[in-house]
């Protein structure tokens, strides 16, 4: 699609992330660059085992815990995303009264679906009406937009990494017909066993994790852009990927960025695309959050977003991001102020 | 929203629509027109623990398509081939630029049978096969290739309301310029976790029957489906000599705050969108002359709906005429924006207006016309809501081009 000319631009960002509560723990955790440590979690009584390592989101000081009705029995996704959400408001110094958002997820509130569902399989007469409405897609959307007040436009996306792009693009038309003058555009995801398991059976060297990462988007103001946007380039097949990698690779203006933040997760048949795509970018230019923080699945295009608006904010640099993918589209583009 | 004086003209091209009361646009008319129901046992799973039994089932047919594809993604690809085939498109061909989607369950039933051998302790390699088919955005990646297409496929899940949200995405790509023509629509199937769901919450009527605006209404009906509709700009309908069945000419979504499922009583997001909507399409409440409304059955969500149109419309109230297709095929969730918004363009083709079934006496909060048999009637603008779970409120307008 060929892109609307919009003023937009990043004006904060906020994170929840293994590394901690906050953008500066993950900025310092992906520039430090050393894996944060693992842990072996542990399955629900009753429930076979779980079969890989994790890395979780570490409990929060009072300050960051979001406060409200909504909040009391949510689910951690959503706790996460109204804290990096609130995070991004306050460092702007914002209370927008017309503010959109954009929840962009993978698997969103597993931990209430795998409970609601084995409360059905134990008996259905008995399974509680109160946690179903938390297992839907936007559930979490919902809380955050009751916390902020946002009445206006608030969505929600799921898919893959393609769909943050896809989402900020969304935001941007919002911004540009007036309908709103900021848009939160978030990703959020939770730790559950059954979704690690699920990774676990793609590779078993992946490491489950979660977190939430949002940007605060503005039409015009100060702060950084997305510069250049490449695909979303659809693919059916692994093999496919490859190519499409490459693709997205040659028609991002990378050369001119001075760093890369990439997908990999420090896994060769997982990194083969990205390895190859990028042979020609010095490794010192790279960052790799996935290896510092896990496998976050719908949060980590957002994870590499915020790196990519932090370190254009603060060091006034241009930086590529390459989204590859899971399993449908790649995508690329490039930050800078 | 800001006035876009240059925005081009939004087309529908082409409409697919599969529902319980048939697998094309034909089947579906011919039963609206005949009050026609297929509200039946629920045989994909085990229900007998659920005080409902029945919902919507579409009789699936056996297609040669991809064996991973889940129900939902086989509802989908029936809209969509029939829409292509109305639209006169190839998608190997056409340009295309993008799709977008609403589901609220995805392929929940895959991902509930990897649930079900992971509680069991039967962690093997079939799994991976589950895990991969269960994620929404394979699902469409799988259906794509099924018809030869490569491009972006946005999946929008906002509840009830995906469906229309994905097709008011689609009208925002056009009118920013983002897009020429692109594929919009909206699906769900039954599954076993969404139905235990909402009967948890009572919200299924008891009997089976859905009543939406009857005075002793007592809930939804669950249904399945799916709509597709092709949407191109006006001049890349004219490029290609394509037929435009109607024209898209008013969206607009607002959140209602109130609770993640019960909605404001007095409607205050429904007023915001349906006033927005008809400001994009440079129309006045009255000059809407039907209304398929969300009109689930249930006595929150109905009440809620004719406060708002009472007053959205003021005192032209009245001669708005306003039916819940639900009453006929069930609640599509995902699918029921997208389904009545292709109904929408089938009484606009067709210049008549669906019933509301099964009304036995008027809730005394309908102040307008409320259709209770099908009728033949001048259709020039046709309004369709959706509200969902989480707050989500959509409306679309769609004009005849007659």
């Amino acid at each position: 699609m060929s892109a609307a000319t919009s003023p937009s631009r990043i004006l904060a960002c906020g994170a929840v992330s293994p590394a901690g509560w906050g953008c500066e723990a993950l900025l310092a955790a992906v520039l430090d660059g050393a894996p944060l440590p693992v842990i072996q979690p542990e399955c629900e009584p009753g429930k076979s085992g779980v079969l890989g390592l994790c890395r979780r989101v570490p409990s929060p000081s009072p300050a960051w815990v979001p406060k409200g009705q909504r909040f009391r029995r949510c689910s951690p996704v959503t706790r996460f995303a109204a804290a990096a959400a609130q995070e991004a408001l306050d460092r702007a110094g914002l209370k927008p009264e017309r503010l959109g958002i954009v929840m962009c997820l993978m698997n969103g509130c597993v931990n209430f679906s795998n409970r609601f569902y084995s409360e059905v399989l134990v008996d259905v007469a008995h399974a509680s009406p109160i946690i179903f409405p938390e297992t839907v897609f936007n559930a979490p959307a919902s809380h955050v937009a009751a916390h902020l007040g946002a009445d206006g436009p608030v969505t929600t996306l799921i898919g893959d990494s393609d769909i943050l792009v896809s989402g900020y693009e969304m935001a941007e038309d919002w911004l540009a017909s007036g309908v709103i003058t900021h848009c939160l555009v978030i990703a959020a995801e939770e730790y559950d066993w059954l979704r690690a398991n699920g990774a676990h059976y793609h590779h078993r060297g992946i490491i489950a994790s979660e977190g939430a990462a949002a940007l605060l988007l503005g039409a015009g103001g100060a702060g950084p852009a997305v510069q250049q946007v490449v695909g979303p380039i659809a693919y059916h097949t692994q093999a496919e990927r490859v190519q499409a990698v490459a693709a997205m690779a040659q028609a991002l203006h990378w050369h001119s960025a001075d760093w890369l933040i990439d997908d990999g997760i420090g896994l060769t048949a997982l990194d083969r695309a990205e390895s190859e795509a990028w042979a020609g970018c010095s490794p010192s230019l790279r960052l790799s959050p996935k290896c510092i923080l896990g496998h976050t699945l719908g949060a980590a295009p957002a994870f590499q977003m915020v790196v990519a608006a932090e370190l254009a904010r603060q060091r006034q640099v241009r930086v590529a991001v390459s989204m590859p993918g899971n399993n449908t589209a790649a995508t690329g583009c490039i930050i800078g102020c | 929203m800001v006035p876009q004086p240059n925005a081009p003209r939004v087309l529908v091209t082409g409409v697919g629509i599969v529902s319980s009361l048939g697998l094309n646009w034909a089947a579906n008319e011919q039963s609206l027109r005949q009050h026609a129901t297929n509200f039946r046992p629920v045989d994909l799973f085990d229900v007998s623990g659920c005080v409902a039994k029945t919902a919507g089932l579409v009789d699936l047919p056996q297609e040669p398509c991809a064996a991973t594809l889940s129900r939902g993604t086989r509802l989908l690809l029936g809209a969509l081939r029939e829409a292509l085939a109305q639209a006169g498109l190839n998608l190997k061909q056409a340009g295309v630029d993008a799709m977008v989607i609403g589901t609220s369950a995805g392929a929940m039933e895959i991902g509930e049978a990897y649930a079900r051998r992971e509680f069991q302790g039967l962690q093997g390699r079939g799994q991976l096969a589950l895990v991969d088919a269960y994620q929404p955005q394979r699902q469409m990646s799988l259906m794509t290739e099924e018809v030869g297409w490569r491009g972006p496929v946005t999946l929008i899940s906002n509840a009830c309301a995906s469906g229309a949200n994905a097709v008011g995405r689609g009208l925002e790509l056009i009118r920013s310029g983002r897009a020429q023509r692109v594929i919009v629509g909206g699906y769900d199937s039954l599954s076993e976790l969404v139905f235990a769901g909402f009967d948890s919450l009572r919200a299924l009527a008891p009997s089976g029957v859905p009543r939406p605006f009857d005075a002793a209404r007592d809930g939804l009906a669950l249904g399945e489906g799916a709509a597709v509709l092709v949407l191109e700009s006006e001049a890349a309908a004219v490029s290609r000599q394509a037929t435009a069945l109607a024209e898209l000419t008013g969206y607009a979504t607002a959140t209602d705050l109130h609770h993640l499922t019960q909605p404001d009583p007095a409607g205050g997001a429904a007023i915001r969108t349906m006033t927005a909507a008809c400001a994009m399409a440079r129309l006045v409440p009255e000059q809407i002359d039907y209304i398929n409304s969300h009109g689930t059955g249930t006595p929150y969500n109905d009440a809620a709906e004719s406060a708002a149109i009472t007053a959205w419309a003021g005192n032209k109230v009245g001669q708005i005429a306003v039916s819940s297709t639900k009453s006929a095929m069930g609640h599509l969730l995902g699918g029921a924006g997208a389904v009545e918004a292709a109904i929408c363009v089938m009484a606009l083709c067709g210049q008549w207006l669906p019933a509301s079934l099964h009304v036995r006496e008027v809730d005394p909060c309908v102040t307008f016309d409320l259709v209770q048999a099908f009728r033949p009637a001048v259709v020039r603008s046709a309004l369709t809501n959706s509200f969902g779970f989480g707050g989500t409120n959509a409306t679309l307008i769609l004009q005849s081009l007659r």
